[in-house]
């Protein structure tokens, strides 16, 4: 049986009418039972917005990434990176930003405590 | 000739090959001669130990496995490849005994390749008691010529032969000395050892258990294999493949010698051990993923996290052994390659090197004197804690 594990995706208003701004919001724990199935939603998203998309990670729910849902994660930063995106992580839970930092991916993505200061960064790199 | 002269020359002759072979194995590399002389004679004491088993088989011909063959074996090639495994049978074991009592004493062993060095300098000792013999032999009853040839070649072709054949039986000790971290290690890259496993599942032992077993075994399988094949090819006078097998087994060697992997310190004094500052689980989440990316040949993603991952966890062997592997898997020629190789150098300095020694100076440091007899119950300790985790370390296939 699959771990428990929810994405929902929100809009948000964006200050350039170029730039798509979502939040994705994790909750749960990714593992090898879920994780496929979660990242496919999440590669859908990015398939419907090829052009600049703009994504926050919310990841205040999230209890636990494997290893294969941090590979994804670099793999999704690639894609969206590639078409002039950006994402970046919010409300990472210290167990989490612990793997992150050590796997580097910190150096990619960019971490903030809050959704707000999130949004804010997004907005302001456009 | 006087006997007594004839065995000092031949004392003196089997001498020039393991001073020339010393110094080509050591001569550039500090190390503790006390112990290399140890082992040394360990390796004479192996040919006598031979010798022994042979003279007691002559009072008790019944339990005499070389007559045993002899009476039931009649076609002349196994009677040799019987004759030929049962020599390797024994002197295999006996050199490798040397080694593996010398390093439950002292903690000798604290790398793979260090296995390898020690069995190779425990095998010279061997060819060099083994060629006073030969030495004393030929000059006895053969002429000049003969006795160059037969110098010559047992030098340099039987004492290499013999150091190249406990060399590998050392790799795979080593190998089966560091189970607990190797096999970890292995885990995390998703190897599967299915002999392993059916051993852990007949014999109802630890994965890690069968692991050190297997090794082991593997080791004196091939070990023997190669020295009955060397020398029923010297029975056949094939002198040609036996060059080849001596020259492939020198640069098998070589190369493992040279690997990073090989050079890790992987004895750990508990007591010393720093703390870990990232949890269980998350180090779990960040191995499995080095494993994946080691699967993927992104070594230099590899070595990347595994330097962050030391900083957090300074005395992780696994991670270290993840690094080390990464390093051996680049190119030669990588740039990256090259920084990092004189960072993360193969010589170790002289306390580093030596656990034990480390922690007395520390503590002499610190004005406690310890008696000589504590190296014996920390090293008790050390081996007593790892025999712990290999009885609880169990992997699920």
């Amino acid at each position: 049986m699959a771990t428990p594990a929810t994405i929902t995706i929100e809009d948000v208003q964006s200050s350039s009418p170029d730039m798509t701004v979502k939040i994705v919001k994790f909750s749960g724990q990714l593992d090898e039972s879920n994780v496929d199935e979660k990242a496919n939603m999440v590669y859908e998203l990015i398939e419907k917005n090829p052009k600049n998309l703009n994504l926050i990670f919310d990841f205040a729910e999230l209890e636990y990434m494997n290893s294969k849902s941090i590979g994804y994660l670099t793999d999704w930063y690639g894609k969206v990176y590639e078409n002039g995106g950006k994402i970046v992580v919010a409300q990472t839970r210290p167990n989490i930003l612990d793997i992150l930092q050590v796997v580097g991916l910190t150096q990619l993505i960019k971490t903030f405590p809050t959704i707000d200061e999130a949004k804010f960064a997004i907005s302001h790199s456009a | 000739m006087n006997t007594a002269l004839l065995w000092i020359i031949s004392v003196l002759l089997a001498l020039i090959p393991v001073a020339i072979w010393l110094y080509i194995l050591f001569g550039d590399k500090k190390n503790d001669k006390k112990m290399l002389s140890i082992i040394f004679s360990g390796g004479i004491l192996a040919v006598l130990t031979v010798f022994a088993i042979q003279y007691f088989w002559i009072y008790v011909p019944e339990i005499d496995p070389f007559l045993w063959i002899g009476n039931n074996i009649t076609d002349p090639t196994y009677y040799y490849v019987g004759i030929f495994i049962l020599v390797g049978i024994m002197e295999e074991l006996v050199k490798q005994m040397m080694v593996r009592y010398v390093d439950t004493k002292t903690v000798l062993i604290q790398t793979v390749n260090d296995s390898i060095r020690f069995s190779l300098v425990a095998a010279l000792g061997f060819a060099f008691a083994e060629n006073i013999v030969y030495f004393k032999t030929v000059m006895t009853v053969a002429p000049i010529q003969e006795i160059i040839v037969t110098f010559l070649f047992r030098s340099v072709f039987t004492a290499c032969a013999h150091m190249i054949f406990s060399g590998i039986f050392g790799y795979f000790f080593g190998i089966a000395k560091f189970t607990i971290d190797i096999t970890k290690n292995s885990h995390w890259e998703g190897k599967i050892y299915l002999g392993v496993h059916l051993i852990s599942k007949v014999f109802q032992i630890p994965y890690a258990q069968a692991f050190k077993e297997y090794k082991i075994l593997q080791g004196l399988v091939i070990a023997i294999l190669l020295h009955a094949v060397f020398n029923y090819m010297l029975q056949m006078n094939q002198i040609l493949p036996v060059i080849a097998l001596v020259v492939a087994g020198y640069l098998y060697l070589k190369y493992l010698l040279d690997r990073k992997a090989g050079n890790l310190i992987l004895v750990t004094d508990i007591s010393e051990q720093r703390t870990s500052t990232i949890g269980k689980k998350d180090s779990e989440v960040v191995l499995e993923l080095v494993g994946m990316w080691f699967d993927q040949k992104k070594y230099v993603d590899v070595i990347h996290v595994c330097e962050r991952l030391l900083e957090r966890d300074p005395d992780n062997n696994v991670v270290k052994l993840f690094k080390a592997k990464a390093m051996d898997k680049l190119d030669p020629e990588n740039p990256y390659r090259k920084i990092l190789s004189t960072i993360f150098s193969d010589e170790r300095g002289e306390l580093e090197r030596n656990t034990i020694a480390y922690y007395r100076k520390k503590k002499e440091i610190e004005g406690k004197n310890i008696p000589q007899n504590s190296k014996e119950k920390l090293f008790r300790f050390v081996e007593e804690k790892k025999k712990q985790e290999n009885e609880t370390f169990k992997i699920d296939l």
